[in-house]
């Protein structure tokens, strides 16, 4: 198990971002299916993520999920007055998160999440226009929630969870002082606390209302590796220079914002399912990003971000087709954090439609394999970072394949 | 289940509606050279347009001069052929002093030189002078260093030197000094071998020079390298290549009057106003507006009646550049004792005595703005203003045990006030001055005119300045051709920067985002870039033409060692 545990951790650690900001939405491979709605669904052992009060709600005394996803995804980039165009080839990735649920009694459940909801994984070609301010960006995190849910009434359920969310930062961009010079900031082993508090309702019996909170979590990275590298050794030597060290420490900090979501579910007839969520991501935390040198210090910087919170809107159906065979499909549309005059290329982020499709198939009454596929049309935005003189055209694409299983007990 | 087909067939739709490509690629663009004809493209200038940069014409810098990099730009536009420019064969640059040359020919120099190498010389006649120093390489390559330096000789000082390298001391700091020894570029005439030349462009050529004729000879010695014939002109040499697109950038005209601060081969620099007797002028005068006005004129009335189209670049601020900001007027830190000593010697006590003196007795009026009174902590230079009236005070400074007494003269001095610029060559001397006095600045002593471009002679840069760049405006609206607009482009770079990309570019001297060289006057190869773009974007906006621009960090800045 601690093998197999290990094995997980190195594989979640590979996210990526395609949605608005950071923000991954691949954390259940049900509902990514149907536009990543979940708020206001009892679905399966993946509510830990999404509404952990909804697992008093679960049918079974023991649920698990687990599910992976291979993402590809692109960023496009052409300058207006150069006209060169270029674009990122980020390795394809494979998220994963996995759940599990267990009904200690009627009333209470207890629940254990293992998920990444933030990532990016962003390479520039070395030689593109915006190389000064990053040709490599590998954020990570991983998220461990243990998580408790407790039915109030038949009607009312109350969940909440702490995170333990550990992260990882590597940032490379390249220096003009001379040709091949680049910095690097690396830092692993971040480790910062948050917690998640929601609330599940039930007032008509096929109608499921939800509300979730998920806190800030503030990922300071304290004493990072700094590293100046391909630097001429006369830079470090010279009084006067901001540099006089190849190999410094850095302190920055990159905040997970809070999130407010609240979905709704409606059963219609015996067959089909309606959902719909809200997200309400507080990225204004992102007022700027900060580096901090620890000897380099004149050349610490701050370079301001100035994102503001975002609405993500999320429609999704699920048909039962045969009792083994279940259809999901669904729609969201995720607004850019970033204003069109503070956008940096570290997170290319557009304004997205994610369109879903995906089902689930029953090979016995207890396991149930799923997939899903998530197409995101980043929509191409002009850009101009009035600060760093950074301008063009962005446009963003991803298809993500989502492979599930699904086990009851 | 009907409704859930439809409802696929509807997803898929929308799917396949997302097309992987810009609403409008630019890559498939076609770029057209609007109402301009970009054929043959032919550019006319002093040393900015040659390409010069770290105080010498050299291979790599030439490469990246702005006209090559817009004809590049240009070729998508219907540019045709090669661009071709003079390239030096040298990754070093200056010129190779042919003392050959100057013994052939010593009537080739200009008479204030050879008064100059007489005095020098004494009674000797110039080419006995010359074949001495023919006999010893080594001494006479001193020999001229020192004429230089005492005489000031213009011609020789940059164009007969290495490039600037930046070298660390010591101590650390990062400082530009010129490599070692002599000129590495030996003259000779390439015309035939590779011309002609799409750049046309000779350092240190002013606005009245480009349809003089001939001057093949050592005062223009890179003309002499690239001229079709022996009485060529440049302009004359420009129009034999047909070109059906020219730019135009004659900036040198006050040029020198600055960087030399107001000094003369033979005394003062004169600001010309009025004067069109160009064959007076001393190298360093201030061209008379008038003339540039007329030269520029005749250039473009040639240029535009044979068809061409082009665009013209106005005159940058000279006073702008970081050549003028890097030491401080008031940059001389002393001690209190120092600043004591300083006050109580008998120089000082006798020299402020003589300015009441004559002050008392109505001979100047201006004691008050020469008299010297060190402090603790930073003090104003004194300076040399040859706008002064000349009292006549000469003095020696005693050095102490045994040695002799240095002279010093104080008859056209006064302290430095904010609104003087010290070039950078004032650097060299300080830092020179101060290792020769022990590691530290002595509190007493001048420097000269040539380092101090004072606030009377900015005033005479300016005016001209502001003439030239009325009569360029007009000229371009005249004959209906593209302006860009460097003065403003300085002024920018100076008070904002200039971004690109993610880096901001500043006047700043020596660093990784300086628009700047190591001479602290031309632009480096990121400079030209920004330039370069400014013209294009001058082009595109008057002909309709839609050049790309070049993004400025792909090209090299200053070489860190």
């Amino acid at each position: 198990m601690k093998k197999m545990l290990s094995f997980l951790f190195l594989t979640a650690l590979f996210a990526h971002s395609y949605a608005g900001g950071y923000l991954v939405s691949l954390q259940g491979i049900r509902q990514m299916a149907m536009g990543h709605t979940g708020v206001g669904i009892a679905m399966d052992a993946s509510n830990v993520f999404f509404n952990p009060a909804g697992l008093s709600y679960l049918k079974s005394k023991l649920a698990v999920s687990i599910g992976v996803s291979i993402l590809w995804d692109r960023a496009h980039y052409q300058n207006t007055d150069t006209w060169r165009q270029y674009q990122t080839d980020s390795p394809t990735s494979t998220p994963l998160d996995c759940y599990a649920a267990y009904k200690l009694n009627d009333r209470l459940s207890v629940g254990l999440g293992f998920y990444t909801p933030f990532g990016s994984r962003v390479e520039w070609p070395e030689d593109w226009t915006g190389r000064t301010l990053v040709t490599s960006v590998d954020l990570k995190s991983v998220f461990f929630q243990p998580t408790v849910s407790y039915k109030l009434r038949d009607w009312l359920s109350l969940g909440g969870g702490l995170i333990i969310a550990s992260g990882a930062v590597n940032l490379q961009r390249a220096d003009l002082l001379t040709p091949g010079a680049k910095v690097q900031l690396d830092k692993r082993g971040i480790t910062r606390l948050g917690y998640k508090l929601s609330l599940m309702v039930k007032p008509l019996e096929r109608l499921t209302l939800g509300i979730d909170y998920r806190s800030e979590i503030d990922m300071e990275a304290e004493g990072g590796d700094a590293s100046f590298i391909g630097f001429p050794a006369s830079i470090f030597r010279e009084p006067s220079s901001p540099l006089q060290t190849a190999d410094d420490r850095f302190d920055a900090s990159l905040p997970l914002p809070a999130e407010l979501s609240v979905g709704l579910s409606y059963r219609v007839g015996q067959k089909w399912l309606l959902a719909g969520d809200l997200n309400y991501t507080y990225w204004s935390a992102y007022d700027a990003f900060r580096v901090h040198f620890q000897t380099n210090q004149a050349a610490s910087f701050i370079t301001p971000r100035n994102w503001e919170n975002t609405f993500i809107y999320r429609l999704g159906a699920q048909y039962l087709c045969t009792p083994r065979l279940t259809v999901r499909l669904g729609y969201y549309c995720d607004q850019s954090p970033s204003p069109d005059s503070y956008w940096s290329p570290e997170t290319p982020t557009t304004d997205n439609d994610g369109f879903t499709a995906g089902f689930s198939y029953a090979i016995s009454k207890r396991l149930a394999c799923d997939l899903a596929y998530l197409y995101v049309n980043g929509n191409e935005r002009s850009v101009h970072n009035k600060p760093s003189g950074f301008y063009g055209d962005v446009y963003a694409q991803a298809h993500v394949f989502g492979l599930g299983i699904t086990f009851n007990l | 289940m009907k409704r859930l087909w439809f409802t696929l067939a509807l997803l898929i739709g929308s799917l396949t509606a997302c097309r992987d490509a810009f609403d409008i690629d630019l890559s498939e663009r076609p770029i057209t050279p609007g109402k301009a004809d970009f054929t043959t493209y032919v550019a006319l200038g002093a040393s900015l347009t040659a390409g010069y940069q770290d105080g010498a014409l050299y291979r790599s810098g030439q490469q990246n001069s702005y006209p090559a990099i817009i004809a590049e730009q240009m070729t998508a536009a219907g540019r045709k052929g090669l661009f071709k420019q003079p390239i030096v064969d040298s990754e070093e640059g200056g010129i190779v002093v042919s003392l050959d040359q100057i013994a052939a020919k010593p009537d080739l120099l200009p008479p204030s030189v050879v008064r100059k190498i007489k005095e020098f010389a004494g009674t000797s006649l110039l080419p006995s002078f010359i074949s001495e120093m023919l006999k010893k390489p080594e001494i006479a390559i001193k020999l001229l260093a020192d004429l230089l330096s005492t005489y000031r000789l213009r011609i020789f000082d940059d164009l007969f030197l290495p490039k600037y390298v930046l070298t660390q001391s010591e101590d650390g700091r990062l400082l530009p000094q010129r490599l070692p020894g002599p000129g590495r570029i030996i003259i000779e005439n390439i015309y035939k071998s590779q011309g002609p030349f799409n750049n046309m462009s000779v350092p240190s050529l002013k606005s009245y020079g480009f349809t003089e004729k001939g001057h093949i000879d050592i005062t223009r010695p890179y003309f002499s390298r690239m001229a079709s014939a022996s009485d060529a002109s440049i302009l004359g040499d420009a129009l034999k290549q047909n070109p059906s697109f020219f730019s135009l950038c004659s900036d040198n005209d006050v040029f020198l009057y600055a960087v030399d601060g107001g000094i003369a081969v033979d005394g003062v620099a004169v600001y010309r106003k009025g004067d069109a007797d160009v064959a007076s002028y001393d190298v360093h005068d201030i061209t008379d507006p008038d003339v540039y006005e007329r030269s520029i004129n005749e250039i473009l009335k040639q240029l535009t009646d044979a068809g061409a189209k082009g665009v013209v670049l106005n005159v940058p601020d000279v006073t702008r550049i970081p050549y003028f900001h890097v030491i401080k007027w008031n940059g001389l830190e002393l001690t209190a004792a120092q600043a004591q000593a300083a006050n109580a010697s008998q120089a000082l006590q006798s020299y402020n005595h003589k300015l009441d003196v004559l002050q008392a007795a109505g001979e100047i009026d201006d004691a008050q703005l020469r008299h010297v009174a060190f402090r603790a902590g930073h003090n104003p230079y004194l300076i040399e203003d040859a706008d002064l009236k000349n009292i006549h005070f000469e003095t020696e400074i005693p050095t102490g045990s045994g040695k002799d007494p240095i002279p010093i003269d104080l008859s056209q001095v006064r302290p430095a006030q904010a609104s003087d610029l010290l070039t950078l060559k004032a650097a060299e001397a300080l830092r020179g001055l101060a290792s020769w006095n022990g590691g530290h600045l002595p509190a007493l002593f001048v420097l000269a005119n040539q380092f101090v471009l004072t606030k009377a002679e900015r005033k005479n840069v300016e005016d001209a300045t502001k003439r030239y760049n009325d009569a360029i405006r007009s000229l371009a609206d005249q004959y209906g051709l593209a302006l860009a607009d460097i003065h403003a482009l300085l002024s920018r770079a100076v008070k904002y920067g200039i971004t690109a990309a993610g880096n901001t570019y500043t006047s700043e001297f020596i660093s990784d985002n300086s628009i700047f060289s190591l001479d602290g006057i031309h632009c480096n190869s990121r400079g030209y870039a920004i330039m370069a773009n400014e013209v294009i974007k001058a082009i595109n906006a008057t002909y309709g033409s839609n050049i790309a621009l070049v993004n400025p960090n792909d090209y090299p800045g200053i070489a860190f060692p």
